[in-house]
């Protein structure tokens, strides 16, 4: 709906048919357009990370674009990785900086999540293109802002993950490509119920568990805690808080739900045709989690309001279990196919819509890369819906079109959570 | 606030004096059920501690130490935070509010900084205005003012509003600032206001800003506009986005006539972004009304702004926006026609639909690859004859592979149609495209188009024909695909033939294949050499499993055969894919005599050692070979040991070292235990399994030569350490 009762069109309406519209928008940059009195740039795309600890340094070597600036809160992380560059590569600890270098295309986002939102928003502010980790954000609320943020200032937005448009997703054994087909098909049947666990070929990580008993320890010179704790509330320092081991803390992420949730969950959105909306419930069964650190869970289901479901299975449940089933056929791990009289499911299936899936060629042609920011925060809607039922330990109903939980004001406070210091989305 | 502290008082005097000396052993047995395993579970224990009440509530908070305890508190902390997600559940208020009071009337008696914001958390969940006072207290001290401001912000009421007011008028705090911001306390308008006019810090400026922004009420307008058109700052970024933001927020409260000023502002900014967001913003307020101003916006001399544009356009669901961007495209450069073509592409209306389809017969390339690279199901059905032409006649290889690309997403059984009616009149090069169509379709109601070009000319065609066949004949097939193997010349129509035979043999049923495996065996007994390498390697093919034992008796071991033709078949043997060769192999290195044929027999194995995927046939060959002592002489031993050594895994150390036992091989086996499993550079590991380490200790015991007892001690020294 995009006019209220008042008959204004509303932003909430107009992006959320922006989102129906199958990512349907392009922006073209300076050089693209062309034109007379203009002097088209090279094609040369340039970036800056911002997180240069884990995660970060595998952007560095993404190909496509010149690297300018690196960033980091850790001296320690940003020598290593100037080190490794050319020289001329600008390194700084306040990733402003970075937004305010106006040779800068791009910004990489490979900080904890706990980031992603704030300096994503800002950096589309600033008019950077972006290309964030997943988690998207660790909040639906900052994923909403997030999404605002990108399209008022009509950045381009790319999630990083990349099986619904490229590779074999983890245990699986297949491209997603084919089984969008097979689902496209119908001959599956609807509603369809996919099954994310070891069995289907898809590991939750559970070893991304936080520790309860985190003495404090003196905070390592090289490190500005403070600023690496940013949105965070406060927590004595402690070395399992940071760097390799931050997910197993819920300040910071979800554990290995934040960690590889939305690797697989995307692709399963995308399967289902979900891009635009969200489930209308959530069911948990967990252990009850402790206050500051994640630990196991062992089913959650996400439900759509069309009986779709989506299950994700923490303890092995799964095994020998279809990856995607409906009510005429069943799709097991590596593309086996049992459906009730048919023999060549694949016969005459088209291939599924063409995806952009080179992120810099659409920072220069400006077309919408095929996982963004409204796809993007739909998929790490899943996640965030998965942690906030595992954290809360308890069922939740969820309104897709208002992003909020149903009749539940208190989970509710977890859409938006309070950001410490001056920072925002 | 005078009165605030005297209530805090008496109702932490009362908690105090209602707490019953055995509280603390009841509240031990109660705090082991935690943490809970189950929803269930946590309701369970979380009933059991609102049962104790107030006192036991308060023992419960009392427990919670200092962050520097470590895990001290750990039950307290895990029951303390299970009962307010216990209570914070709908319908439970009543619980909630009375788990509230005791949470912040301990908060208040807590000494301790860290304890008083671990309390505070607790309330950011189930904190309401009764709690108000007790956060607020928090926020004259900096070491719990976030705790404090975070749980106001999260109560978000008018008493958090006004609490936070009061702490930002009487200590001047941007985090206090942002809260009212958050909060939503309309209220805290004028301050802000004041704030954001006044002369002062350039931060509170900007923090002021944006909280009115959250604010979003009309009154801000005027004021914001004006510091808009002020001298820039270095926080002018900020005053940007929050100008943004406030529009935004007005539009989303309905009052889009108030916003609409502000995103005409920001149209005005010298900013490119802060242009392109205002544009976005009209397009908002306006909605359909703004198509002028968009169709305006694509001439403008900013690029971002006609990006925004465009942006807006393809957002926009009026019906006659395609029409729009179709009429303006004719007007345009090369690359914005391919920019405005790939925008049409994600709208499903037929006017963009048609468009993109013209596109394909622009004159520009990169328009007609845009629109190739875009278009979706329904142009490439409506667009079919288009791309055919395309593929069939473009100049660029490129083109013509996106337009197969394109012509891939249209529907069945119209494209399988299509192609196979353009099959008999295309060239060559053309055919064996629309043939790999069809077989991609799995188009069988075509097979007989396919069948009939077995006899082209051209090669490539042929092994299209086949590879069609491979996907969509069925068994009554099968001989004629035969006759294409047997006349076939080369080794791609072979290779492909034989895929096809093999595939559609999985299809046939079991009579079938029956009768198609004993033609093809009674034909291999009457094949003169060349032919029957090829009707050996089909049968490789159609069977894996079972055909290495029919060859090895009915060919290799069979001496009424031509001894090239047993050569060939263990030739094949030695680098066929089932484990059963290398069965086979081994069988017959034992059983065979001297001669030409017992070393091909080895030569086999050997090959199968260094190449097999499997180690389960590895291992029991080797140990097939010990047992039958088949292995005749040391050289014999050292060529198997050998092949061994190029393999890296445990089931190949344990072959390898069957032969330490063995006086004229043991040299050899250490020899090639040492290449199997120790470590090729510091980045290996080598292996470190139990059963290879000992074998390695056995080696180690075994070899004279220094080079292999230094790799294999350096391999056990830090294998084991790492033990």
């Amino acid at each position: 709906m995009l006019q209220d009762s008042s008959g204004a069109v509303t932003r909430r309406g107009f992006m959320g048919r922006a989102a129906a519209a199958a990512f349907g928008f392009s922006i073209v940059p300076r050089h693209v357009l062309g034109g007379a009195g203009f002097t088209a740039p090279s094609d040369e795309v340039t970036r800056a990370v911002v997180g240069v600890g884990g995660m970060g340094r595998g952007h560095l070597g993404y190909a496509g674009a010149r690297t300018v600036a690196v960033c980091d809160v850790d001296r320690g992380h940003l020598k290593q990785a100037l080190d490794s560059l050319d020289a001329g590569v600008r390194g700084c600890a306040d990733f402003r900086e970075v937004l305010a270098m106006p040779d800068v295309d791009v910004v990489h986002v490979a900080t904890p999540p706990h980031w992603h939102g704030i300096i994503s928003i800002m950096a589309a502010e600033a008019g950077k293109d972006v290309w964030c980790e997943k988690p998207m954000t660790r909040t639906i609320g900052e994923g909403k802002r997030l999404v605002e943020a990108v399209q008022r200032n009509g950045r381009m937005f790319r999630l990083n993950t990349w099986f619904r448009f490229r590779d074999n997703f983890y245990g699986y054994g297949s491209t997603v490509a084919p089984i969008k087909q097979i689902v496209d098909s119908g001959e599956l049947g609807w509603p369809l119920r996919v099954t994310v666990g070891t069995g289907t070929g898809f590991d939750f990580k559970f070893f991304w568990s936080g520790k309860t008993d985190l003495t404090p320890e003196p905070v390592p010179a090289e490190l500005d805690y403070d600023f690496w704790l940013g949105p965070a509330p406060f927590k004595p320092y402690h070395p399992h808080r940071v760097h390799q081991t931050f997910r197993g803390y819920w300040d910071y992420d979800g554990g290995g739900l934040g960690d590889m949730g939305q690797h697989y969950l995307d692709p399963v959105q995308y399967l289902l045709g979900k891009d635009d909306t969200s489930p209308v419930e959530v069911e948990v069964d967990a252990p009850q989690q402790h206050p500051d650190a994640v630990s196991s869970w062992r089913k959650i289901t996400l439900r759509y309001d069309d009986g779709c479901e989506i299950v994700l299975d923490g303890e092995g449940f799964s095994v020998g279990q279809p990856y995607i089933e409906g009510p005429n056929g069943k799709l097991f791990k590596n593309l086996r196919v049992e459906i009730k009289g048919k023999e060549k499911v694949l016969r005459g299936l088209p291939e599924p819509e063409p995806q952009e899936g080179d992120f810099y060629a659409c920072v220069r042609n400006r077309r919408k890369f095929a996982l963004n920011e409204a796809n993007g925060h739909r998929s790490c809607t899943l996640v965030n819906l998965g942690t906030t039922a595992v954290r809360l330990g308890r069922n939740l109903k969820f309104d897709p079109v208002k992003q909020e939980f149903v009749g539940d004001e208190e989970a509710n406070r977890l859409i938006f959570q309070p950001m410490r210091g001056p920072w925002r989305v | 606030m005078k009165q605030h502290w005297m209530n805090r008082f008496l109702v932490c005097a009362l908690l105090i004096a209602a707490v019953p000396w055995c509280a603390a052993e009841s509240l031990d047995a109660l705090l082991a059920a935690f943490p809970a395993q189950s929803g269930a579970e946590l309701d369970k224990a979380a009933a059991a501690l609102l049962d104790g009440g107030a006192p036991l509530l308060a023992e419960l908070c009392g427990r919670i130490l200092p962050e520097a305890s470590g895990d001290a508190d750990l039950q307290a902390r895990l029951a303390l935070s299970g009962l307010v997600k216990h209570v914070m559940a709908p319908g439970r208020d009543a619980a909630r509010a009375a788990t509230a009071a005791g949470v912040a009337a301990a908060m208040g008696a807590a000494q301790d900084a860290s304890v008083r914001a671990f309390l505070a958390a607790q309330l950011e969940w189930i904190g309401g205005d009764a709690e108000v006072p007790a956060l607020a207290a928090l926020l004259a001290d900096p070491a719990t003012l976030e705790p404090g401001a975070a749980a106001l912000e999260a109560i978000g009421t008018d008493a958090a509003g006004s609490a936070l007011l009061a702490a930002q008028e009487a200590a001047g705090n941007a985090r206090l600032v942002k809260a009212l911001g958050v909060t939503g306390y309309t209220p805290a308008v004028p301050a802000l206001m004041r704030m954001l006019q006044s002369a002062g810090e350039e931060s509170q400026q900007a923090a002021a800003a944006w909280a009115l922004a959250d604010l979003g009420t009309e009154e801000i307008v005027p004021l914001m506009l004006g510091v808009l058109a002020a001298p820039a700052t270095d926080k002018r970024p900020d005053l940007l986005a929050a100008t943004a933001r406030l529009a935004d927020r007005l539009v989303e409260k309905g009052d889009a006539k108030a916003a609409e000023p502000l995103y005409e502002a920001l149209m005005k900014a010298p900013e490119a972004n802060a242009r392109a967001a205002g544009l976005g913003g009209l397009a908002v307020v306006r909605g359909e009304e703004v198509m002028p101003l968009l169709l305006a916006a694509l001439d403008d001399a900013d690029g971002q702004v006609r990006g925004a544009a465009l942006m807006m356009m393809a957002q926009c669901p009026k019906k006659e926006t395609s029409a729009a961007l179709a009429k303006k495209l004719k007007d345009l450069a090369p690359e914005a026609r391919a920019q405005v073509v790939a925008a049409l592409a994600r709208r499903d209306d037929g006017a963009a639909v048609k468009a993109v389809v013209a596109a394909l017969g622009d004159k520009d390339a990169p328009v007609r690859m845009a629109a190739l690279e875009t278009l979706g199901r329904g142009a490439a059905d409506e667009g079919m004859d288009d791309l055919f032409k395309m593929m069939e006649k473009s100049g660029e290889k490129g083109e013509r592979d996106a337009a197969r690309a394109a012509l891939m997403r249209a529907p069945d059984p119209a494209l399988s149609s299509a192609a196979a009616k353009r099959l008999g009149k295309a060239a060559p090069a053309m055919q064996a495209v629309l043939l790999g169509m069809l077989e991609a379709r799995q188009a069988e109601e075509h097979a007989d188009k396919a069948e009939k070009l077995l006899g082209s000319a051209d090669e490539s065609v042929r092994i299209a024909a086949l590879n069609m066949l491979s996907a969509a004949a069925d068994a009554g097939r099968m001989p004629r695909l035969y006759a294409a193997l047997k006349a076939a010349e080369g080794d791609g129509v072979e290779r492909a033939a034989r895929n096809a035979l093999a595939k559609t043999r999985s299809r046939a049923d079991a009579a079938d294949a029956a009768a198609f495996d004993a033609t093809v065996t009674a034909d291999l007994e009457k094949a003169d050499a060349a032919g029957a390498g090829r009707l050996m390697r089909l049968m490789l093919e159609l069977d894996p499993a079972n055909a290495p034992k029919t060859l090895a008796a009915g060919v290799a071991e069979n001496a009424a055969r031509a001894e090239a033709v047993r050569l060939e078949a263990l030739q094949l043997l030695g680098e066929h894919r089932d484990g059963a060769a290398l069965s086979e192999l081994a069988r017959m290195t034992g059983a065979l005599d001297a001669g030409a044929v017992r070393d091909a027999a080895l030569a086999g194995v050997c090959r199968q050692f260094s190449r097999a995927t499997e180690e389960t046939p590895v291992a029991a060959a080797m140990s097939g070979l010990h047992a039958g002592s088949a292995l005749r002489t040391a050289d014999e031993k050292r060529q198997v040991l050998q092949a061994l050594a190029s393999r890296r895994t445990a089931a190949a150390a344990a072959a390898a070292a069957v032969l330490l036992d063995d006086a004229e091989a043991a040299q050899d086996a250490a020899a090639a235990l040492a290449d199997i499993a120790c470590m090729k550079s510091d980045r290996d590991k080598g292996l470190t399994d139990a059963g290879t380490l000992a074998v390695l200790t056995k080696a180690l015991g075994i070899a004279g030569d220094d080079a292999v007892r230094e790799r294999i001690g350096k391999q056990l020294e830090i294998a084991l350490k790492g033990t």
